[in-house]
């Protein structure tokens, strides 16, 4: 008993000390890389590194943005750690900032280094934006506009219930399979981090820009809605659960769409029903659907509200 | 000790060997979208066969020469699956944990832990299986829970599409996992003079569960194409775990896992290997083996 109970501590001991804790540092010596922007300009990709220089007060705690050029990305981050004057931790990055000048060829070698780098988690957000050194300028309240940009998409699911499902390897999924993706729009806003829509993209060229409601429709159909709320005359109505069933025939999407409502007094069933019947045969980003093999349009064939 | 209290020990040595053989790269045919359930079970039956037939052709086997013989290619398959273990251990050690620490010191302080485990007495070897299956299977639940966030049921259908059997993916299964553990299932016969067919069918269901869980934790974050096109699929999925905005890279409680599993596997078939070439210098040839695993 006494020898078991030695090999289960002796056990219990090498769990937390082979967890790779090599090279243990202090948090304040180093930069925690909360985003990283890619963009291209004179044929050359520019790199921008948000970092958190994280102080034992909480309220000296800063962000500073870095940036530089190289002719790949590897080199560009290359030159940055070398501009920094602390170690950067990229292990808890949480978003990547992909420049619109970005397309074609350019954005695969940005994907492609998204995906190789073992220091970068595969879970870490996408978003496009038209300006990423002004983006990063914007006043933040977590001391980092990278993670500010993360909460801005966790709260509109919490409101709306659209999921943006930007998570590199959600992307890097749909790339696999249909070769199509959609990422979300981030922009500064009387500077602070917004969303504003979702760019759709087929083999990393961009082929339409979809916002408000054809942006909602979109993440119904395409990424699921765990709930929320839809939007009848109005008034917000909040929604359980929103699946989607989609066959695709000559052409043409044929959408087959389950709404859990949450009901009260007065049912709005009929209401939403015919909301979202309006909104799918509204849709006028039928060109994101190409890259899906839809060529001609989408159509409501069944919405069921319960 | 008797048969059935020794049962967990035998299921526990079993299950590290077929985990330690998918935890880590995930045993697909050229990373490429391929059958799973159908060559699964075809693998684990050809395996079973394989052991009867083994078992037939030893019992008719009465001369000291070709048994002396047989022993000796045994030790060889057994230092070869060590050695691919090892080989495999090590190379995701530098390439994805400790990116920055020397090869060879990697490889020396793991070549010296399996010395270590290689020469332990067959009931220090089960317990320390058992409490690594107990351990890792724990891991491999609570990391299962925390990922259930990040599923997506749809990536299920690419396994459900999966109607035909490939020969090619069977092989992989079979090389990979199943005959790499019949080095395990032959430890336990040799050392246990009493009938354990049940424990060994037992220990490949459970190895069989734990792969299965660790796979599906994958499918369904990832979906069936990126899964298979990833070096590391389930390191990869609890990179992706997190626990409110505070906890994030969980991955780091999972490598005792993965390394208990491996060290096991190499220790075991390490001390098999010498137990079969000679009783009586076991312990300078587990350390012979042990230093060479350092070349590869």
């Amino acid at each position: 008993m006494k020898r078991t109970v030695l090999l289960l501590l002796s056990v219990c001991v090498c769990v937390f000390v082979l967890s790779g804790c090599q090279g243990y540092r202090e948090i304040d010596s180093e930069y925690l890389v909360s985003a990283i922007g890619f963009d291209k300009s004179d044929k050359k990709f520019k790199v921008y590194c948000e970092v958190l220089a994280i102080a034992t007060d909480e309220r000296d705690s800063e962000s500073k943005v870095f940036s530089a050029s190289g002719s790949t990305p590897y080199e560009a981050v290359g030159r940055i750690n070398a501009l920094m004057p602390k170690t950067a931790v990229f292990d808890h990055c949480g978003t990547a900032l992909i420049s619109e000048n970005l397309e074609g060829k350019d954005l695969k070698t940005v994907f492609d280094y998204l995906y190789d780098t073992k220091n970068l988690n595969l879970g870490i957000h996408l978003f496009v934006c038209e300006d990423i050194k002004d983006l990063l300028s914007c006043d933040s309240q977590a001391h980092s506009v990278g993670y500010d940009i993360m909460s801005v998409g966790t709260n509109i699911q919490k409101t709306t219930g659209i999921s943006f499902k930007n998570k590199f390897y959600e992307i890097e999924s749909r790339i696999i399979s249909t070769g199509g993706f959609c990422v979300p729009q981030a922009q500064s806003v009387s500077d602070r981090p917004a969303i504003k829509g979702q760019m759709v993209f087929a083999n990393y060229e961009p082929v339409i820009t979809l916002d408000g409601n054809d942006a909602e429709i979109y993440n119904i159909l395409f990424s699921g809605s765990s709930g929320g709320a839809i939007s009848v005359s109005g008034e917000r109505c909040r929604v359980n659960r929103i699946t989607s069933d989609l066959e695709v025939k000559n052409g043409t999407l044929l959408v087959k769409i389950r709404c859990v409502y949450r009901h009260s007094e007065d049912s709005k069933s009929e209401e939403i029903r015919g909301e979202i019947e309006s909104l799918i045969n509204n849709f006028s980003g039928t060109k994101a659907l190409i890259p899906l093999g839809i060529k001609n349009d989408i159509k409501a064939l069944n919405v069921e509200v319960n | 000790m008797e048969n059935s209290k020794q049962t967990p020990f035998y299921i526990a040595l079993i299950s590290c060997f077929l985990a330690a053989s998918s935890l880590l790269k995930a045993p697909f045919y050229k990373k490429s979208v391929t059958p799973v359930i159908v060559s699964f079970v075809a693998a684990i039956l050809i395996s079973i066969g394989f052991c009867y037939a083994c078992d037939f052709v030893l019992r008719r086997i009465t001369s000291n020469n070709i048994q002396r013989i047989i022993a000796i290619i045994l030790a060889a398959a057994a230092v070869a699956v060590a050695t691919f273990a090892f080989m495999e251990y090590t190379e995701f050690i530098y390439s994805a944990v400790l990116l920055r620490a020397s090869k060879l010191l990697i490889k020396a302080v793991f070549a010296f832990c399996v010395f270590c485990v290689s020469i332990s007495k067959k009931e220090g070897l089960y317990k320390f299986a058992f409490l690594s299956v107990l351990l890792a299977s724990a891991v491999f639940i609570i990391m299962f829970l925390l990922s259930v966030k990040n599923f997506d049921i749809r990536n299920l259908s690419g396994i459900i599409q999966l109607k035909y059997f490939s020969l090619k993916q069977t092989g992989v299964y079979l090389l990979k996992m199943f005959l790499p553990a019949l080095a395990a299932v032959l430890f336990i016969v040799k050392n246990e003079r009493q009938p354990v067919a049940l424990p060994i069918l037992s220990g490949v269901v459970f190895g069989g569960v734990i792969f299965a869980v660790t796979l599906l934790d994958s499918i369904l974050t990832f979906g069936l194409p990126l899964a298979a096109k990833l070096t590391y699929p389930y390191l990869s999925d609890i990179s992706t775990v997190t626990v409110g905005n505070l906890f994030t890279r969980m991955d780091g409680f999972a490598y005792f896992a993965f390394f208990a599993c491996y060290i096991v596997k190499c220790g075991v078939c390490i001390n098999l290997a010498a137990t079969l070439v000679s009783e009586k210098y076991k312990k300078i040839l587990c350390l012979l083996l042990s230093a060479a695993l350092v070349i590869f």
